[in-house]
This record gives C-alpha cells, structure tokens and sequence, in this order.
C-alpha cells in the first residue's frame, strides 16, 4: 500500500515534469517526420514508417528512463524532501521500489500513447495495421524497465551527471555483448574465455529485446522466445532493484 | 536490518543464477546465427571517417576484428567475400596508414576467397596510400601472375615493387624473369639496369649483372627465333645453322653472347637455343620462384 502511494505519486511528478513533456514532443515530431521522410522511398512505404517509429519509441524512452530515472531519488536529496518521507514509518526498499513503479508507469504510457500514434499514422497512411510489430513494442518496453532499474541502481550511489553516463553506457554496452560471446567462443585461452563469458551474462544482454527488424519483415517470432526475453528482463531488473535497495539501504543522508 | 541484507544478497545471487540460465537458453534458441553469419552493415568509410568525432584509427580497429572473424571460417562465400572487401576497404580508409590489414586482406581475398579481382583492387588500394611499400605491388603481380595468368601486368608490377626500398634481394629478379616470360626482356633488362645502377652490395650486383646478360641472351634467342622462322617461310625448311641464316642475309652478324655459349637451332624443330642456359628464363608453376638463377 505504501509502495502503491509512492508510486502514484512518482507518476503524477514525473507527468507533470517539463522534461517529460518535451521529450514526448520531440517523439512525436520523430513519428511525424517518419511520415515525411517515408515519402522519399520507392515502395515499402510502410518500412521506413514502421522503422523510424519504432526506433523513435525505443531510443527516447531510453532518454526518458535515464534522466527521468536518475532524478527520482536524487531530487528527492536535493530538495531535502527525503527527509521527510524517511522520517515517516516507510522502509527505504517501499520508497525505492515505489519510485522506480512509478517511473515505469509512466513509461507504459508513453509506450501506449506512442504506439497509439504510430499505428493511427501507419493506418492514415498505408491502411494497414501490423499487429505483429506490437510484440517488438512490448519487448522495447521490458528493455526500458531494465534499464530504468539501471538509472535507479547507479543513481543510489553516484552524482546525477554521473549515473546518467554510466546508464547510457550500460545501454550502449548492452546492445554490444554478443560481441563478447563471439570473442569467448574463438579464444583459445580457457582464462580468458571465463572471464569473457562472465563479463557476457554478467551484463544486461539487450540485443534480447531487440525483435525489431523481425517484426516489420513480418516474421515469426516463437512465443517460447518471447516469453523467454520478458521473463529475463523482469529478473534482471529484480536483480538491480535488490542490489540498489543493498546500497540505498546503508547509505547515510546528510 | 542485517537479516534483511543477508536475504536481499542471497536473492540477487539466486536471481543471478535465474537470469544467467534463461540467457544461456535464449543463446541456444538464437543459435545458428554465428557471428560470421551476421555480417553487420558498415556504411561507407569516407562517411564513417567524419562522424567517427577522431576515433577513426579505433574504428578501423574493430571493422579489422570482426573481418577477422569472418576470416576464420572455411568455406567462404561470395557474399562473404565481397563483405570482407569492403570492410576492409573501409577500415583502409578509416586508418590509410594500416597497411599490413589491407595487404593480409588482400592475401586472404585471393588465395582462401578466390576473389582475385577483388584482391587486386584492395592491394591497389592500399598502395596508394603506402606508396613506399614494396608488399602491395608484389601481391598484386602475384595475383596478376598465379591466378590470372595476366605476365605482362604481373611483370609491370613486380618491377614496382622491385624499385621499393625494403624489397627482399629475389624481386628484381623475379620481376626480370616475368618480364622474359611475358616476351618483353627488354622491359626486364631495363629493370634490371636501373635496379643494377641503384645497388651497392656487391654481390648483388654481380647477380644483376649476369641476369643483365641473360636477360641480352634472352634478347636474341628471340630476335633469331624470329628470324628463323622467316626463313623457314622462305625455304620451307629450318636452318641448319646460326651461320646459314646470316648466309641468306637474315642477320647482320652472328650476335655475341656475352656469357661465352653459342647460339644453336635445331634443324628438326627450329627451336633456337644458347649452349650456355640450358633452360630459358622461365617461371614454373610447378616448383619454386625463387628464381634459381644461376
């Protein structure tokens, strides 16, 4: 209950932030320009359409998730308004876990409002609906929650500038670590292969969520995989909660 | 407070342990698509050059790496073959300066690709921007030489690298030797004399000079051929005789052979030889370059 309440409040907070509301703008205008630069293909109209949409969801709910998502506890130090809420009987890991609720509610609904709009130019435009890109939305909004928890963990920790460069760079090294696997698999040292497979399922492994492609050329995507990506993005994202809560927990407020 | 943390620890290690197992099953679900398969787009290098923000020696670094992933597979495809080219082309011109990736891509495209064209331009591509490196011009006339049986450019392009500086002591002669075999030997004697007059080493030029003169008897084993050949037409038979064919006002003079043999014609077949080389100057496919010389 006390988690369901920082959690609404979070949302209301988030929704009413400037930054929120430009991000979203700027989204928009993405989906809006896909429209207009799709006019230059030759056939495939919806492609381009689909593509430019997609990836517009993707990389500015990635934006908001980080600088969105390192805020959430360290406006709270900056504004002092911690004191206030730790004085009342609620257990740091409810103040956490409500935050990071709220945020990722926030997140559903720009993924919905997002989608909304980019099937209704899609339909506008090409008369079609592609159902099946809904599934690569549904994955980019696991990814998000992952790396929101991300921007949560380093943000319990670190200076707000900071946290944002290491997320980013979790995000970028996340999209990379298939790359790792491969080196794993080619080396001859078993040494090294050890440590290059730790560091390889040690990090998040976004490339997972990553169906995007599949999904505009319309192939089939196995719902054992499906189910598979959700289920490891959620116990990732379990995983960085309870080491942020580890930390959080013995941090001291001055 | 303490219990707590003790649990949360045991929790992330056991959701750790969740997660590394998922992830190892997704691998397999996903497997087959090894990183050779998945040959990533690289958009072209004088683009990538400018939106790189000054890394792009490090960019060239990793197009190499991944190149070189797709190298260490077997059997190579076209598809994979023309990937690699570009590649590598774009890392060339990412960072010019690399020049033993592009000549060991040039290499690998032809001799395990089988894509000498491909190969050829890479090379040249990559002696343009190390103009002083004797490896590109000597690749490339391999190529030209073994794969596409094309002597005259083989020979045009080992006699490049042979004016390089750092070249091993063997390709002026071997570019000498190509020129004798594409039937230009006063091309190859001229590259010999130039490379003659550039050579300090001693003992290096007393092989030049004996190729000089081998080169001349390669000359004139061509000129008399010739020559006999004409008569042949004239008389219907083939001369007995060096003498016969300046008897018949064929020749001038009988030519000198600087190495002290003498020139013979087989008045059977008409082949003209030089009693001094028993074999002529001539690249076997079979056996080594290394020309032998002596």
């Amino acid at each position: 209950m006390k988690v369901y309440a920082i959690a609404i409040n979070t949302f209301k907070e988030v929704i009413r932030d400037k930054i929120f509301y430009s991000l979203v703008f700027f989204a928009l205008l993405l989906l809006g320009a896909s429209v207009l630069l799709s006019t230059l293909t030759l056939g495939e109209r919806s492609k381009i359409i689909e593509d430019l949409s997609l990836s517009g969801i993707e990389i500015f709910g990635v934006i908001i998730s980080i600088f969105v998502g390192i805020g959430l506890v360290n406006k709270e130090l900056e504004k002092k308004t911690i004191y206030i809420i730790i004085s009342k009987p609620i257990k740091r890991w409810q103040f956490l876990l409500g935050k990071y609720l709220g945020l990722s509610l926030v997140l559903l609904s720009y993924v919905a409002v997002m989608t909304a709009c980019y099937m209704f130019f899609l339909y506008m435009y090409t008369n079609k609906l592609p159902w099946q890109t809904l599934m690569a939305v549904l994955l980019i909004y696991v990814e998000l929650l992952v790396v929101t928890a991300s921007a949560v963990l380093f943000s319990t920790f670190s200076t707000p500038t900071l946290s944002a460069s290491y997320a980013l760079a979790l995000y970028v090294i996340g999209h990379m670590t298939g790359d790792l696997r491969g080196l794993a698999a080619k080396t001859g040292q078993a040494g090294a292969r050890a440590v290059l497979n730790f560091i390889y399922y040690f990090l998040p492994n976004l490339e997972d969520f990553n169906i995007k492609a599949r999904t505009v050329h319309a192939m089939p995507i196995p719902l054992d995989y499906l189910l598979m990506s959700i289920s490891y993005g959620l116990m990732y994202v379990m995983a960085i909660l309870s080491l942020s809560v580890l930390i959080f927990q013995r941090r001291n407020f001055k | 407070m303490r219990t707590a943390s003790i649990f949360l620890a045991l929790f992330i290690i056991l959701d750790g342990a969740i997660v590394y197992n998922v992830q190892k099953r997704m691998d397999a679900l996903k497997s087959g698509a090894s990183i050779s398969q998945s040959l990533p787009y690289i958009p072209d290098g004088r683009y990538l050059k400018q939106v790189s923000l000054g890394q792009d020696s490090l960019l060239a670094d990793l197009i190499w790496l991944r190149a070189i992933q797709v190298m260490g597979t077997r059997n190579i495809t076209r598809n994979e073959a023309e990937w690699l080219y570009h590649a590598v082309s774009t890392a060339t011109d990412l960072d010019p300066k690399f020049y033993y990736m592009t000549e060991l891509g040039g290499i690998y495209l032809t001799s395990v690709a089988n894509s000498h064209k491909l190969s050829i331009k890479l090379l040249k591509k990559g002696y343009e921007n190390n103009p002083g490196r004797w490896e590109f011009p000597f690749f490339i006339g391999f190529n030209y030489f073994f794969y596409l049986k094309d002597f005259k450019q083989a020979a045009y392009y080992m006699g490049i690298g042979a004016r390089l500086p750092g070249k091993p002591p063997y390709l002026p002669f071997l570019a000498s030797r190509l020129y004798a075999q594409a039937g230009d030997p006063r091309y190859g004697l001229e590259l010999t004399e130039a490379i003659y007059e550039n050579t300090k080493n001693e003992r290096v030029r007393q092989d030049l000079q004996r190729r000089m003169k081998e080169l001349q008897v390669e000359i004139n084993l061509d000129a008399l051929q010739n020559e006999v050949n004409a008569y042949k037409n004239r008389f219907g038979r083939y001369p007995a005789s060096v003498q016969e064919l300046l008897a018949a006002g064929f020749i001038k003079a009988v030519p000198v052979d600087r190495l002290g043999g003498k020139y013979i014609i087989n008045p059977k077949t008409g082949e003209v030889s030089n009693t001094k080389i028993a074999r002529r100057l001539r690249i076997y496919r079979k056996g080594v370059i290394y020309p032998k010389g002596k």
